[in-house]
């Protein structure tokens, strides 16, 4: 697998992935089914589609998002937009593979409530310094109190960077919807931390 | 919306897209920053299937799975150009002649098309047939007036319908040939022979690729890339709640 230096450009925060210089090229590429086009696109896009599917809390964080890159390779010839509609596109897949798979696991077994002792991610890590404010474990089980709708909102706002509109179209609802899902979330987590904060 | 809620929702978006809190919502801020620390975390490994994908990409023409099996129609003309040139004298004489009268049976057509065609049918009838030969005429007891249940022993009467003039005991019963005049009523489909249409032997509908509905659904883009019910999660599930009334208890 080649690099991710050539052809990628960090965005402005430098914290919400990379966009590819020459999107349309690489698109076009792609869509000849070259592999290093998909290699480009894969690395543009694989840690913020990874990192939607860990904060949805599914376990099989390297299966899904395999999942879903399988999906929008194989079904470029449908795709038509530009490079922030490409995005909005694999989200939209991402956010269909995330609930196939709890429907999945729903008619498997039964749910499970999270519990932070379990996670194997509380393990230290080498970006466990960026973490040092508010820890993986912390934050999984922060959104662990949100409904799976407010935190599909916002993980798709803060983590896959799209807009209303953009996450609107990926849950097929309204951008009032959206836009209240939102607010409630970010209350619910406010009230969450006053909670913490609070004196037994 | 009023005011407080547009100031709302520009804290709240500065707060989601920046990261700068307004006065007060440095947790809230904090924890979001916690979440798009989600992103620093390297990226899972691909599955084989994924990484052999992205190492030798898809072979150019390779099919995919909406090419796979060419539409019904080519099949058919594959099929069409392999057959033999008897073959496809027949073939197109049956097409010709279930078109011909097919055109003809048509309730619609004005008599100035169905009336020669159905002539011409008839002479065909007659060359196939070979010269005709005198058919005796039916007994007494079939003469017209006769019910259909048999039940009309006696001879129509004054008030008898009137009898349909074409049932002239010249014409046996269920033979193909048909008189060469016109028959009474010419708009009656029925009396016009039908060409069966060749059945031309296409393969099953079961031959036919059926993509799943989660293929179909999640290779749905709209310029902008917002592809609603993509893919095959059910959006009965995700129903849309104004409001958002799905906060937790």
């Amino acid at each position: 697998m080649r690099s991710a230096g050539m052809g990628l450009r960090t965005r402005g925060s430098g914290m919400l992935g990379r966009v590819l210089d020459d999107f349309d090229a690489v698109l076009a590429r792609a869509r000849t089914g070259a592999g290093e086009a998909f290699t480009l696109l894969y690395e543009d896009l694989a840690r913020p589609v990874s990192a939607y599917v860990r904060s949805q809390g599914v376990p099989d964080v390297e299966d899904v998002t395999s999942e879903v890159f399988l999906a929008v390779f194989t079904g470029l010839e449908r795709f038509t937009g530009d490079q922030a509609g490409f995005r909005s596109w694999v989200f939209t897949i991402a956010h269909h593979r995330v609930t196939d798979h709890w429907r999945r696991a729903a008619r498997a077994a039964p749910t499970t409530e999270y519990d932070p002792a379990d996670d194997a991610r509380t393990a230290p890590s080498a970006e466990a310094g960026a973490l040092e404010a508010v820890g993986t474990a912390r934050v999984v089980a922060l959104l662990g109190t949100l409904t799976a709708d407010q935190r599909e909102v916002l993980a798709l706002r803060v983590l896959a960077d799209l807009t209303i509109e953009q996450v609107a179209g990926v849950v097929g609802r309204s951008e009032g919807a959206v836009k209240a899902l939102q607010r409630r979330a970010l209350a619910t987590l406010r009230r969450a931390l006053e909670t913490e904060a609070a004196p037994l | 919306m009023s005011l407080w809620n547009d100031d709302d929702d520009v804290r709240t978006d500065e707060l989601l897209r920046s990261g700068r809190p307004a006065p007060g919502d440095e947790p809230l801020a904090g924890v979001l920053g916690g979440i798009r620390a989600l992103l620093d975390e390297p990226a899972p490994p691909p599955t084989p299937a994924l990484s052999t994908l992205l190492r030798d990409g898809l072979p150019t023409g390779s099919p995919t799975p909406a090419s796979a099996h060419p539409p019904r129609w080519r099949r058919v003309l594959r099929w069409g150009t392999g057959l033999g040139v008897t073959g496809k004298i027949l073939l197109g004489a049956s097409v010709a002649a279930a078109g011909v009268t097919g055109a003809a049976a048509i309730p619609g057509v004005p008599d100035a098309v169905q009336v020669p065609v159905r002539d011409a049918l008839s002479d065909l009838g007659h060359l196939l047939s070979g010269p005709e030969t005198p058919v005796p005429a039916p007994p007494a007891t079939s003469a017209p007036g006769t019910s259909a249940s048999g039940d009309g022993d006696s001879p129509p009467g004054p008030d008898s319908p009137s009898v349909p003039p074409r049932a002239t005991p010249a014409v046996p019963e269920g033979d193909d040939e048909r008189p060469a005049t016109p028959p009474a009523d010419p708009q009656r489909p029925s009396d016009v022979p039908t060409g069966r249409p060749t059945q031309v032997p296409v393969g099953p509908p079961s031959d036919l690729p059926t993509p799943s509905a989660k293929d179909q659904g999640d290779h749905r883009a709209t310029p902008g890339g917002n592809a609603p019910g993509a893919g095959s999660s059910g959006q009965e599930a995700d129903a849309p709640s104004p409001g958002g009334e799905d906060e937790p208890g």
